[in-house]
């Protein structure tokens, strides 16, 4: 959201800057930003341009600030590299017989940083606070948590939801006794660092934890200055930034062709060199970021929603015309043209993650073929009988508008999508719209969306039908199946993720390219950061949409 | 110059009136607009995160009260605004007036920086592009302030760190304080290093349109039949200058830097977004594009009476500098 305002303008300026960059690189020292980048090193201190700043402040019981939260905070739970869960505060639970109550039982020697113990007492204010603060933390389908004795809490539910994983390894969790006026300035919490100082829109410096339970964050000083990329990038470059999230054009410059993506104990292999400044190298993160074109499902029948708004679209709604799309697509292409190969193929929008249905991703045979899209239209009776290029059926021109939004890559992702369309026969208008202006056109339309929370119940928002929910992009392509929601609808209702496994890859059996094809998914768009070359992120686990990078900020290390 | 006073007295009480009046409507017309941008707050504020189920946005709705009629809301706003209660912001979770001084203050600092800088550069070049008119410094001045124009200013501010922070390395690439330094440790010079490159930035934005309107008034007065009979009268070109030139320059230059404060105030809020400055400009154009009605109308407030402020100002120099105006 934050530089949605500057971003056509800023593409051109960039390009421009990485001219410039090209040219001036050579023979222009800065010792002085070096030797400081050096005396932190000596120090195990690091500067970090990652993620936006939580304007709000630290406070994880009134409002999610992703990624910071495991800097300073606890949670229960956490996903593991395999994505697993591991234990954080927790050491055991159990879900009741008829799933509506979880108990937890937590570890007894957890800190918060003044110096008190971590009780149930504590976890159970952080989920009712959090759950009557009305902010973006969704506690809804919890009706109360309670301390059953000083290390047990008890979360009870108004439906069963096995997702309820997801919530306990998002809040961080807050000290009763000192949560109030000012918390957000000046948190406590139980994690690895402590706040040390915050300057309000610049930095945020924090300090190792030296009473934290877990392993010790091999950085001691840490300290996340908030940067536009561009500035961000040249701050590193000048010294005076470690690391910093960067993007595939900026990394891309001085021709660094594309890699295989690696997984991250092949991480060497992600670690490019060639055209950069001395002393600096680009890190490249498997993500989950994913960009995807959602189709209109239904025909359109004159049907609207409640505000209005007309469903259906009747070329989409034709399946060949989905098929041939996503044969058509050259999603490796993608990744090479657009992304400067910072980013993987995508056919599902779930690669890598442990619930995706293996049987459902496309081979590189069955994509960027326009041979094999031909045919499909064929099979499908569209044809191109007047000759203008276009392929129409019934007296129907195959012709659709694709509503994209503002964010890296997507204007050229949509371009690319249109002109793999035209090749094959059918017309496809792109039009930028932001969240708010696409609302009127977006179940006639097709839309292209960044998904990927890295949690399953996202394939709740993007295939549930029956009871279509309130929000607009969930599902706005009026899929509708009743197979697809009776998985959904079991996952939830299972006891935990485990059980739920089985229903969320079913599912996919039909929501997917091999089923009815309510997608056509791109690519997912590597995170990539600039850093000093000594620098090591450990073992990250695949980054989704707004990122997991700190989940292992105890690994990070200067070796 | 003492009836003369009594009439000042007037005129800005007849000013504040017309302030108090233009706040009004700022308020009604900054919430209508507000009111009918498409930007719906809670959407703004979840984002397009799909994890947040449309119960929960309702609940949002509820506790900002944005379940009520707007007039109903407007009422509340205005009347807690006026006992000087101006709300809380959405975005920062903090009190309006709390944010604005925080970010204000930054603020100001650069632009009066920037303010002066613009203003005295920008009146000594087009001094001397006016004495040398058609000449290769007056086509080198021009040309500046024409590139000066159309350069957006966010692309100059990459270019000024660029050059003098990274190639150079004179300057810190960004920020209003050191990297990684706890407040205690943070000297004044520490601070006015990290003001000198944005504060630079935004000055050499605002240079050209000074430098091109005194340039015109010097040629205008140069070719005057008052400097004419001063050359006849065997003043020097540096007589002239002083005696005759810089007076007559310098009231419209004056004027024109006191209204250039709204200029000022749009020209920080890029200038900022590149230097990570954290200043006004930001919080402005988060609080527009996230539909953050307290805080936005609270900086609408505050900029309608710095901007008038400066006006006013300008008003009133030139009601004592050219006494025929009154």
């Amino acid at each position: 959201m934050k530089n949605i305002f500057f971003k056509g303008l800023r593409m051109s300026a960039l390009y421009l800057l990485t001219a410039l960059l090209l040219l001036g690189s050579a023979g222009c020292g800065n010792q002085a930003g070096l030797q400081a980048r050096a005396e932190r090193i000596e120090r195990n201190e690091l500067v970090a341009a990652i993620g936006e700043e939580p304007e709000a402040g630290f406070d994880t019981a009134t409002g999610g600030h992703g990624a910071f939260t495991r800097v300073i905070f606890s949670t229960l739970f956490t996903r593991n590299k395999d994505l697993g869960w591991d234990n954080d505060l927790a050491v055991d639970y159990q879900v009741s017989a008829d799933r509506l109550a979880w108990t937890v039982k937590i570890r007894q020697d957890a800190k918060f940083t003044d110096g008190t113990l971590v009780t149930a007492e504590d976890v159970a204010y952080t989920f009712e606070t959090a759950k009557n603060a009305g902010t973006d933390i969704d506690l809804t389908m919890m009706k109360s948590a309670e301390a059953v004795d000083e290390y047990t809490v008890r979360f009870n539910l108004n439906r069963p939801y096995s997702a309820f994983m997801e919530k306990m390894a998002y809040l961080g969790i807050v000290p009763k006794h000192a949560h109030g006026q000012g918390f957000q300035d000046s948190p406590i919490g139980s994690g690895p660092y402590k706040l040390v100082q915050w300057d309000k829109g610049q930095q945020v410096i924090f300090e190792a934890n030296e009473d934290y339970y877990g392993v010790m964050p091999k950085i001691k000083k840490l300290t996340l200055v908030f940067l536009d990329t561009e500035t961000a990038y040249l701050a590193v470059r000048k010294g005076d930034v470690d690391v910093a999230q960067i993007n595939g054009v900026l990394a891309g410059r001085g021709g660094v062709q594309s890699t295989e993506a690696g997984t991250a104990d092949e991480l060497s292999k992600n670690e490019k060199q060639d055209g950069l400044a001395e002393g600096l190298k680009v890190i490249d993160l498997d993500s989950i970021e994913c960009y995807g074109v959602c189709f209109p499902m239904a025909a359109s029948e004159g049907r609207k929603t409640e505000d209005g708004v007309i469903i259906g679209n009747d070329v989409t709604s034709d399946i060949y015309i989905r098929k041939a799309l996503n044969a058509a697509v050259d999603r490796q292409g993608i990744v090479d043209g657009i992304m400067n190969g910072y980013g993987s193929v995508s056919t599902t929008g779930l690669e890598k993650m442990p619930w995706l249905n293996e049987k459902t991703v496309l081979s590189a045979e069955e994509y960027g073929s326009l041979a094999r899209a031909k045919e499909i239209l064929a099979e499908g009776g569209w044809q191109d009988k007047d000759g203008d290029g276009i392929v129409e059926k019934n007296g129907k021109n195959a012709k659709f508008k694709l509503l994209y939004t503002d964010g890296m890559y997507r204007q050229e992702m949509a371009l690319e999508f249109a002109e793999t369309a035209k090749k094959i026969g059918i017309d496809v208008d792109i039009e930028l719209k932001n969240w708010d202006t696409i609302l009127p056109e977006i179940h006639s339309c097709a839309v292209l969306y960044g998904f990927g929370s890295g949690e399953p119940s996202e394939l709740y928002n993007l295939y549930y039908g029956s009871g279509n929910s309130s929000i607009p992009w969930d599902n706005s392509g009026y899929y509708e199946n009743e197979f697809v929601d009776e998985c959904i609808d079991n996952a939830l209702a299972s006891a935990d993720e485990a059980e739920a496994l089985r229903y969320w890859q079913g599912l996919q059996e039909w929501a997917s390219a091999r089923g009815d094809v309510p997608y056509c998914w791109l690519a997912n768009a590597n995170h990539v950061y600039l850093t000093a070359s000594g620098f090591s992120f450990g073992e990250p686990v695949v980054q989704p949409h707004g990122g997991r990078i700190f989940d292992n900020v105890c690994e990070w290390s200067w070796n | 110059m003492f009836a003369n006073g009594l009439g000042t007295k007037n005129f800005i009480l007849k000013k504040l009136f017309r302030l108090v009046t233009l706040l009004l409507a700022v308020c009604v017309l900054g919430f209508v607009l507000m009111e009918a941008s498409p930007i719906d707050p809670v959407t703004a504020y979840v984002g397009a995160d799909a994890s947040v189920s449309g119960e929960q946005r309702a609940l949002i709705a509820e506790k900002w009260g944005l379940d009520k009629p707007p007039v109903e809301r407007f009422c509340a706003w205005f009347g807690s605004m006026v006992q000087g209660d101006w709300g809380m912001s959405v975005i920062y979770r903090r009190p309006v007036l709390e944010v604005i001084g925080e970010k204000f203050a930054a603020s100001l600092l650069l632009m009066a920086f920037a303010w002066v800088l613009s203003g005295v550069l920008g009146f000594v070049l087009g001094i001397l592009a006016g004495l040398y008119e058609g000449r290769l410094l007056d086509r080198c001045v021009r040309g500046f302030c024409h590139i000066l124009m159309s350069t957006p200013a966010f692309w100059l501010g990459i270019l000024m760190i660029l050059v003098f922070a990274v190639w150079l390395g004179w300057f810190p690439v960004a920020l209003s304080v050191p990297i990684g330094v706890l407040a205690s440790e943070v000297s004044l010079w520490d601070r006015l290093l990290h003001l000198i490159l944005p504060a630079v930035t935004l000055g050499v934005a605002g240079i050209s349109n000074i430098c091109m309107h005194t340039r015109e008034k010097t040629v205008e007065v140069l070719n005057s039949d008052f400097v004419l009979f001063a050359k006849a009268r065997g003043e020097t070109r540096r007589e002239i200058v002083k005696n005759h030139l810089i007076k007559n320059v310098s009231l419209p230059a004056v004027t024109l830097q006191f209204l250039s404060f709204s200029e000022l105030f749009g020209g920080a809020v890029f200038v900022e977004q590149v230097f990570s400055y954290p200043g006004l400009g930001q919080a402005t154009v988060q609080a527009g594009l996230r539909g953050d009605l307290p805080l936005f109308m609270g900086i609408a407030l505050i900029s309608v009476v710095f901007v008038f402020t400066g006006n006013l100002i300008a008003d009133l120099i030139y009601r004592r500098v050219d006494p025929r105006i009154g």
